[in-house]
Order: C-alpha cells, then structure tokens, then sequence
C-alpha cells in the first residue's frame, strides 16, 4: 500500500481542564450556563472523537488483519444471571431481573378467613406492607430438615421481594446462595413425566457446580438447580392473588 | 432475485438509523441495516492491474474479499487511514445464492444519525453523478447525503467481474448489468 496522506491530527486544547467543570481555579466558561456539564458540551465532545484522528499504529493494524480473520467467537453473551436459593431440601433459581430485595426474615401477619395456603399474610417491608406468600406451597415442595448441606458455614434464612413493575410478593427462603451468569445452553431441558406444580413454572435445571463452599466430600458440590420461569410466576401469582375481590391494593 | 443488502423504505413517520460517514470533506449516511460490521482498517493485500478504487483485498472471517476505496471512487482521491477511517461490511447474494461479503472503505465512520427516510431530498440541480448517491438532508453536522447501497453494489460488482478471473468466485451480475452471455 503506497504511503498515504493521513488526516491532519486534530489539536485538541483541553478546555474544560481549563475554564470548565474540571478546571482546578472556577468554571467560567459562558457554555456551561446552557449544558450545565461539559460532558454535555459539543465541544468536549467533538475533541473525543477527534482524538479517532490519529492513524492508526502499526500493531493495531496487524492485530486487527490477524483478529477478522478468524471466525466470530460465540462468546458468552447467551448467559441469563440468575439468583440461586434453596426451599427445605430443593435449589431452585429465578432470573435476578425479578428480585428487588432480599432482607431478613420478618414476622408475618395472617390475614384473618384466608383459607389460601399460597396466601401467608402481610409483611412490613420499609414501611409498606407487602403479601407474602408461601413459594413452597406454590411449587409443591415439602417441608424437610435439609441437613446434608455442607456443614461449617452459618445459613440465614432470608426473605426475598419480587416483582415487575408495581407488584410486589414476598417469599422466605432457607438459604440464598447468590448470583451466578449461567449459559443459556446449561440449563437444561427436563422431560416432563410427571405433571407438578413445580414443572409449570420450570425453565429447565441447571447442574451447578458450588465452588463457594465444599460438600461432604470436601470438593465442590454439585447440585441440580431448578431454573424457575419468573415472569410465568409472577403471573400465576397475580392471577391468584391480586385478582381476587379487587386485591388488597 | 431479492437484494440482501436493499434498505425497505420504512413508514414516513419512523426514524431509521443511519451510519455516517465522511468521504473527504462531505458527509454520507447509509441506513445501518445495510451494513453487516464496521470493522477497523486492516492490512490490504493489492490486487493486480485493479481500477483504483480497489484499494485490495482482505481475509474476513474466512473468506477474501474486496475492499473498495470510497472515496476514491467519489471523489477521485485515495482514503486518509486514521483510527476514525474504518471497513464497511456489506453482504450481497452470488450467483449461486450465496451470501458474499464486500468491504467499503470509509473515513471518520464513527457516528449514527437518526433521520426518517424522507427527510433526505432531492435537490433539484441533480448533476451528473453516481447513481449511489441519493437526496441530502440537513444536519448540525452539515449536509449529509444519502449513500444507496444497491446502486453502488451494481456498479462495483460489474467492475469485479470484469478484473477477476476465477468464475466461480465471481458475484452474481446484479439485474442492471449486461450479462455476458450475448443475447441477441
């Protein structure tokens, strides 16, 4: 490639070092009366770009002819982050988009002729009160001392809010493990042989390695996760709970 | 055959999102769904005996392709590298139906518009130049013009059929071009 003229480098002068919110005397530039910012300004930004004036360096160049070469690298950007907790002896996993707060357990007030056993009752949460309901029952998950956990590490029951948009339900759960960026292609499909409550709102399990803590055995446990379709139950919940005698709201 | 690359004129209301681009001193804008990647420049290997707005040619993710200087084909003057001066991939179906791509060499490609279709005018001195080039429409930027895609597709395909010798790389002869077989 025969050499070629390059676009004359920009001179960049730093004006909002200078007279602008970043200058270290007082910010006089008139402008800054309109955008209030520089990072508003057309000037500051017009000198980003500007710096794209430059040619490019040699080893840029190349690394790039050697990078578009090769084909598309599928990356990882087909994970879904999910929040994984445990209900007695079951890890479950619900998108994070649908969890807003994750506090402590909190008593729990019944509400007088519920006969509804999805129903627990009414939760301070900050002030307000929020429905909280029994996610065990919804699923169909039995109550059971799960003590095969890994021992040594304190657990904490939890309570956890969720919801999209105005609705709000609340759930205790026995353990909360965190959050984990899982594939997409690892949660896997689980044939549906046996109809239950819980394969509604299933999305498939996930086989989860524990890195953070150690089974019996002292290596990683690895666990089935059942990934939850979290706007499927929030819609269940909704019809279930909201739409009866005009909701509590 | 359908066109891969052709942008469908959306409903007079919406906004389409254009890539600008600046060949020289004037400013262009292709609807972004034309454009497969924007890549940065990269090394170019010359072809031989080439018209010059093939500024070379290039290994994209497996496949050699060309690259056509823009503004050298515009405006008679080679492109400026710079960091801001970038690949334009676009794809084009070859004859055989494959999706074969093409590089578009563009200066200061760093920026998008958002502008409904129809704001880009015709002005009424229409000189004689490329049939690529579509309406104008004003901007803070300046004037920027519209940069049709097909046409320009049809024009450098013809010139590569007529450069390249391997007929099974060849691209499918867009529908306004003279096929060589003769017809009459």
């Amino acid at each position: 490639m025969t050499a070629r003229a390059s676009l004359p480098q920009a001179d960049v002068s730093d004006c909002w070092n200078h007279i602008g919110v970043w200058s270290p005397v007082s910010a006089t530039c008139p402008v800054l009366q309109q955008v209030t910012h520089c990072q508003n300004c057309d000037v500051y930004a017009g000198a980003g770009r500007s710096l794209l004036e430059r040619p490019a360096p040699d080893d840029y160049v190349r690394e790039w002819t050697t990078v578009l070469s090769r084909g598309k690298q599928l990356d990882a950007s087909e994970t879904v982050s999910l929040l994984i907790f445990r209900l007695s002896a079951e890890w479950l996993a619900l998108p994070t988009a649908v969890f807003r707060e994750v506090t402590e357990v909190r008593s729990i007030h019944s509400l007088p002729h519920n006969t509804d056993p999805i129903v627990r009752g009414l939760v301070n949460i900050r002030g307000q009160l929020q429905i909280c309901v029994s996610l065990a029952n919804l699923l169909g998950i039995a109550a059971a001392a799960a003590d095969d956990q890994a021992l040594g590490h304190i657990i904490y029951k939890r309570m956890i809010v969720v919801g999209i948009d105005n609705d709000r339900f609340v759930f205790s759960v026995d353990e909360i493990w965190g959050i984990r960026a899982v594939g997409r292609r690892d949660i896997k499909e689980v044939p549906v042989t046996i109809a239950n409550s819980k394969s509604a709102f299933s999305r498939g399990v996930l086989l989860f390695q524990d890195d953070q803590r150690s089974g019996a055995t002292g290596t990683a446990a690895k666990r089935q996760v059942g990934c939850l379709d979290g706007e499927l139950l929030l819609h269940a919940l909704r019809k279930r709970i909201l739409s009866r005698g005009g909701g509590e709201r | 055959m359908t066109s891969v690359a052709s942008a469908e004129a959306p409903s007079s209301g919406r906004n389409t999102l254009f890539l600008l681009f600046q060949l020289g001193d004037d400013f262009y804008a292709m609807p972004v769904n034309n454009v497969v990647e924007v890549v940065p420049m990269v090394t170019l290997t010359r072809f031989s005996a080439a018209a010059p707005h093939f500024a070379g040619q290039f290994n994209y993710r497996g496949q050699i392709i060309p690259a056509v200087d823009l503004p050298q084909l515009v405006n008679g003057t080679p492109f400026r590298p710079s960091l801001g001066t970038r690949l334009l991939i676009v794809e084009y179906p070859s004859h055989q139906g494959k999706i074969r791509f093409l590089a578009l060499i563009a200066e200061r490609a760093t920026e998008t518009l958002s502008r409904r279709l129809d704001e880009f005018q015709d002005t009424d001195l229409r000189m004689a130049e490329a049939e690529f080039l579509g309406g104008v429409a004003a901007t803070p930027q300046g004037i920027v013009r519209l940069f049709k895609l097909d046409q320009l597709l049809s024009t450098v395909l013809l010139d590569l059929r007529q450069w390249s010798g391997a007929a099974e790389e060849l691209p499918a002869p867009a529908p306004s071009a003279t096929p060589q077989e003769p017809q009459e």
